[in-house]
């Protein structure tokens, strides 16, 4: 099961997450059912004769490191990329051996404690499992598999008396980015501390981890189970927010003990917020509680229509933000006399948010706040598509992606976007926050070059939205003319193939807009080719990671000893040749 | 299995172990359905609500405590969970309060209603407050509008720990190995039972850690994924401290609270695999031309879940193989199929064997018969125009601990003339029991002129059992009397009468106990007339008074009474210490 997951990963960034939670989660349980069917597999195989000839898969287990043979290791035989087949374990020497196996295709996995899960991988080190096409009676050697050692951070959760905490989760998070810099957090690990607070997250592949532990602490004998206590989420070593958090460094083989953390309870002395909206006569304001910018949802609201108020309770101490949107439906009418004929882009249901916030600071008491509903912001213009005679937008659309404030925050709250065939485009229902234009397109063949609205221009850096926020008469130019870079990676002589390279922006600012990061793998022979708005770029050749570290908004910068520079104009083309970078 | 729920079922010690345990998961429905009400209020009935004249809150507040020491247990979490048919929507979120650094805690604003105060601690066993030492029903507490109650105390007993590793055959830590606690724990009739308490994993360095175990007798078991010497796969592997697969084998752990348990350590030594065979064999000697479906369950593993099965098909004629079983007991069983199909025949010729694997293949015959029906009618005592009809007549299987106790019972509803039918009986060896109201008592059981009242009805060879005449005695018995310790009465004392014959301790209607109340005194009704030893023991969660040799083990202990038909006799008794 977690293997058809992990080669959808491959294929998308955003695969990942769930690839790593799915192969760590199920790991146990498909342990628990290769179990079963070992034995199911082997009567069957017992009352059944054999029809074609069978074959035989064989092969090593070794350290990646030193070549040294691995014994006791659990291989597993896969059919297709997800049925478990059967397993065996490695001799003293590191080898195993599958006889009788049918013909078909296969995928072998290796695992065993202190080692990183590994498969059989035709190319070394590449991330993808190789498929064993097996033949009738065929039988395929060298069917070798190297794993990494693995790591282990371990360490003691108390709470604020300094007593231990029990049955806290604590995650080993892999912080992973995405174009724009969004940093996501990738729990590649779980584990709970034990009546002691100790915990102990092993089997971790090498890298940079920050340390999470918050919850509710499943308490063990309790009747109540899964109530119990909360605690504030934290980081090691002991910040509420992960930009504060410290990495810990864990090598290969490595264990790195003492990561101990202070949690706080969020059980104790939980205060109320009551909202009142006005600006209204509806009572059907959305409202959403934010602590420290971050969305929480364990408050649910206690409505009083007669009042228009709406109460959180359950609340630790902290500076909360406040949120209220209202949609309201517009007449159909009036949507579709605004301007020119009907277009497919324009929503079935034509409707408004209007918007307030507040914020409330809770010490010791409960707090009261007011919340207006206002305007939310709306962007007019026209796109201009440069160099063309008779411009088609059927398939442009420009776009507002959020950078930070509300609109980042809150979600499902995307503008709502409409343009016209002639070009002329609204943006409404945009909630206050900084936002980048980018150019929303089904094929990469044009860019947003640039984007003025009142005379400034926004193509390089965010526009402010405030509430009432009302632009007109914004022009967007689009270009097909891109940049171009291609070039071979090379180390030493050799070609690399699947390799990324990735052009980042010098301009630092460009680097949150997500257009502006390209990413291409290296063909077989080494070489790439990346279409790029024009401008100057870094340039880097990187192993694929998980964690995409390459969307880092610094990652240029703690790089820039393996980069490489270049300048490319519109319609140019420019030749780089490139050698792996080792990434920090 | 942390909370003390009501004892007033001890009154019908029958029935006392299904209602400990639906009790238990009533209460907690009962409770989350209140939470979940409260979380979904909608607008309307909020304001709908905020429209009534609130009756005035009541309060509570006490001490969470140390049951062994009375030390006050600082950062429990009481809950105050809500019995009211209408739990009020307004009242979200959950009554839950804090205690502070003496133990102390207060919770306002209670709506006025019925409510059990509950107490959650890590490193504790659940508990909630009792709030009548004269009353044995008495968890639930009636808050009356602008009530202050306080001084309630809950008490809360410590857990223990049990710890240790697992490693290979080199010595070599094993990783991920399934180590679970199974709690055994002793039930009218001497019936022993298994409930997992807690499972964990061993980390990467073989260490586990089994905590929050509440006092009580546990056995350790893992269940290591292990390579089979004899095949080359992978088998899983149980094994009960201190290494054996037979329960039987297997060393009792005790858990004190307040501690730790180190160095249970288990050696994997690589598995090794075999294979029984067999013939299944019907009355006549052949097993004919039928086949038969088998199926072997590991008998060590009933706790998880039912038991691991390995199953095959018989050829026509009933000779059968069981491949890849590892060292164990394992029962057989074998189920005739329809002609020409692999559908199990209705009403077809079943059996069953115990196997035990120890070091090599086994040869085992599997003796089939059809199913039987046992039939006859039920008669009260000295009563005329009782209607005999709704009492369910069960038949009890004479169980040890490898028992499946997933099997129902075989049983049947009494007609209004008292008689009844039970159907699809299968082999084996039954007790016959009937749920009753206490004041009635099954006196005397005869099928086909032979007395079964203390012996078990042996079922074999596909023959009906008929004419079985049970009769419901209603002369019953009382003792009561006080537990005194010096000239001081004992309260919260289980007293316990066990019958003297040996055989009468094997039925679970014999199973008499009542606790004292805040004057020691106690009084057990329904006493089936027969010669009885009393005991005054602790509370015991394990309920190892129902063990059949407690009684010799605590003879020192004991006062003996005889209690005629109708009788009631008062006994005066010691606290005793039993033996474990």
């Amino acid at each position: 099961m977690n293997l058809a997951l992990r080669y959808r990963a491959i294929h998308s960034g955003k695969a990942a997450l769930i690839y790593f939670l799915i192969s760590f989660s199920f790991a146990s349980v498909s342990t628990c059912y290769a179990n079963q069917q070992d034995i199911s597999a082997q009567t069957k195989s017992d009352s059944q004769s054999a029809a074609a000839p069978t074959g035989k898969i064989f092969g090593h287990v070794y350290r990646a490191d030193n070549g040294q043979p691995i014994s006791k290791a659990i291989v597993t035989l896969f059919v297709g990329d997800r049925v478990p087949n059967r397993t065996t374990r490695t001799e003293a020497d590191g080898s195993y051996s599958f006889s009788n196996v049918d013909p078909n295709t296969y995928v072998v996995e290796a695992t065993r404690s202190g080692y990183v899960d590994g498969y059989f991988r035709e190319d070394g080190d590449k991330s993808e499992p190789s498929r064993i096409e097996l033949a009738a009676g065929q039988a395929r050697g060298k069917i070798d598999i190297r794993l990494g050692l693995a790591g282990v951070i371990a360490g003691r959760i108390t709470d604020s008396d300094g007593e231990p905490v029990n049955g806290l989760q604590i995650f080993a998070i892999r912080p992973s980015y995405s174009e724009g810099g969004h940093m996501t957090e990738f729990e590649l690990a779980q584990t709970r501390t034990d009546d002691r607070g100790e915990y102990r997250l092993a089997g971790l592949k090498p890298g940079n981890y920050l340390i999470r532990a918050g919850g509710a602490a499943k308490q063990t004998g309790s009747i109540t189970e899964g109530r119990a206590w909360t605690f504030a989420p934290a980081y090691f070593p002991g910040f509420p927010q992960a930009a504060e958090a410290q990495t810990v460094e864990l090598s290969a083989g490595a264990e790195v003990d003492a990561i101990d953390l202070q949690v706080v309870s969020a059980n104790r002395n939980t205060y109320k917020i009551t909202v009142h909206i006005s600006g209204t006569s509806k009572t059907t304001a959305q409202v959403s509680v934010l602590l420290d910018d971050e969305k929480i949802s364990d408050a649910p609201p206690i409505w009083n229509y007669e009042h228009n108020t709406v109460t959180f309770a359950g609340l630790t101490p902290g500076k909360y933000t406040l949120v209220a949107r209202l949609y309201e439906e517009l007449p159909r009418s009036e949507s579709s006399a605004a301007s020119g004929p009907p277009s497919e882009t324009r929503s079935r249901f034509p409707y408004r948010i209007r918007v307030g916030s507040a914020t409330a600071s809770i010490e010791d008491a409960d707090a009261n706040v007011s919340i207006q509903l206002s305007e939310t912001g709306q962007v007019r213009g026209k796109l201009i598509m440069e160099n063309a005679k008779n411009p088609d937008f059927a398939d442009t659309e420009i776009d507002l992606q959020p950078r930070a404030g509300l609109g980042s925050v809150i979600e499902s709250s995307d503008p709502q976007v409409e343009t016209e065939p002639n070009g002329a485009f609204t943006i409404k229902n945009i909630l206050p926050g900084s936002y980048f234009f980018t150019l929303d397109q089904r094929e990469a063949q044009r860019y947003l070059k640039d984007i003025t609205c009142g005379g400034k221009d926004f193509a390089q850096q965010p526009i402010e939205i405030e509430i009432g926020t009302n632009l007109d008469e914004c022009r967007a130019t689009i270009s097909s003319e891109w940049g171009t870079i291609t070039g071979t990676v090379l180390d030493g002589g050799k070609a690399l193939s699947g390799v990324y390279v990735v052009a980042i922006p010098q301009l630092r600012a460009l680097r949150e807009n997500p257009d502006y990061t390209m990413t291409k793998t290296t063909d077989s022979d080494g070489q790439f080719q990346l279409k790029v708005i024009p401008g100057d770029y870094f340039l880097f050749a990187v192993r694929p990671n998980d964690q995409d570290s390459y969307y880092a908004l610094d990652f240029a910068e703690r790089n820039l000893a393996s980069a490489e520079r270049a300048g490319v104009k519109a319609g140019d083309t420019k030749s780089v040749m490139l050698k792996p970078a080792t990434a920090q | 299995m942390g909370v003390r729920l009501p004892d007033l079922n001890c009154l019908n010690p029958r029935r006392f172990f299904a209602m400990k345990i639906s009790a238990m998961i009533s209460f907690l429905t009962l409770f989350s359905i209140a939470a979940y009400c409260a979380s979904r209020n909608s607008p309307q009935s909020a304001n709908a609500n905020s429209q009534k004249a609130a009756p005035a809150p009541a309060q509570i507040s006490g001490h969470v405590r140390r049951a062994d020491t009375g030390a006050p247990i600082a950062k429990a979490e009481v809950t105050l969970g809500s019995l009211n048919a209408n739990p009020d929507a307004t009242q979200a979120p959950p009554l839950i309060a804090i205690t502070d650094a003496d133990g102390a805690f207060t919770i306002n604003n209670i709506r006025p209603g019925t409510y059990v105060v509950m107490a959650d601690r890590s490193g504790f066993v659940s508990g909630t407050a009792y709030f009548d030492q004269n009353v044995e029903n008495s968890q639930t507490v009636n808050l009356s509008a602008g009530q202050v109650l306080d001084k309630v105390d809950v008490l809360l007993q410590p857990t223990g720990v049990i710890s240790g590793t697992v490693t290979d055959e080199n010595n070599e830590p094993i990783a991920g190995v399934i180590v679970d606690a199974i709690r055994l724990l002793y039930a009218p009739g001497g019936r022993q039972q298994q409930f997992r308490q807690f499972r964990v994993s061993t980390d990467d360095q073989g260490n586990f850690r089994l905590f929050g175990l509440e006092s009580g007798n546990y056995f350790v078991r893992i269940d290591a994924r292990n390579i089979s010497a004899k095949t080359g796969t992978l088998v899983s592997r149980i094994a009960y401290y201190p290494g054996t697969p037979e329960v039987e084998n297997a060393q009792l752990l005790r858990v004190t609270p307040a501690s730790e348990l180190r160095g249970i350590h288990f050696s994997v030594e690589p598995l090794t695999v075999y294979s029984v065979t067999g013939n299944v064999v019907d009355a006549s000697g052949f097993g004919g031309q039928s086949r038969y479906q088998l199926t072997a369950t590991n008998t060590s593993d009933l706790a998880n879940n039912g038991g691991r099965i390995t199953r095959a098909i018989s050829s026509a004629g009933g000779s059968f193989t069981l491949n890849g079983l590892t060292a164990g007991t394992y029962s057989i069983e074998a189920l005739q199929l329809e002609p020409e199909s692999e559908r199990v025949s209705e009403r077809g010729s079943s059996g069953s064997v115990i196997v035990r694997i120890s070091d090599s293949d086994v040869r085992a015959n599997i003796q089939v018969s059809a199913e039987v029906e046992v039939s006859g009618r039920i008669a009260i005592e000295n009563s005329t125009g009782k209607s005999l009809g709704g009492f369910t007549v069960m038949l009890l299987p004479r169980n040890s601990i490898a028992t499946n106790p997933a099997l129902n019972s075989p049983r049947a509803t009494t007609e209004r003339n008292g008689t009844f039918r039970i159907r699809y009986v299968f082999s084996g060896s039954f007790d016959f029991e009937i749920p009753l109201d206490p004041g009635m008592y099954l006196k005397q059981t005869v099928c086909n002129g032979k007395d079964y009242t203390f012996a078990p009805l042996a079922i074999e060879g596909g023959a009906n059992v008929n004419d079985c005449v049970l009769t419901l005695g209603t002369d019953s018995g009382v003792i009561k009397g006080k537990v005194l310790d010096g000239d001081k009465p004992v309260p919260n004392r289980i007293v316990v009468a066990i019958p003297e014959e040996v055989s009468k301790r094997r039925l679970e209607r014999f199973g008499f106990m009542r606790k004292t109340n805040a004057n020691g005194e106690y009084q057990i009704s329904g006493v089936i007339p027969g010669d009885y030893l009393l005991f005054a023991v602790p509370l015991n969660d394990d309920h190892s008074y129902f063990s059949i040799d407690f009684a010799d083990r605590n003879q020192a202990d004991a006062e003996r009474v005889s209690v005629k038909a109708g009788d009631t006799k008062t006994v005066s008794l010691k606290p005793a210490t039993p033996q474990e």
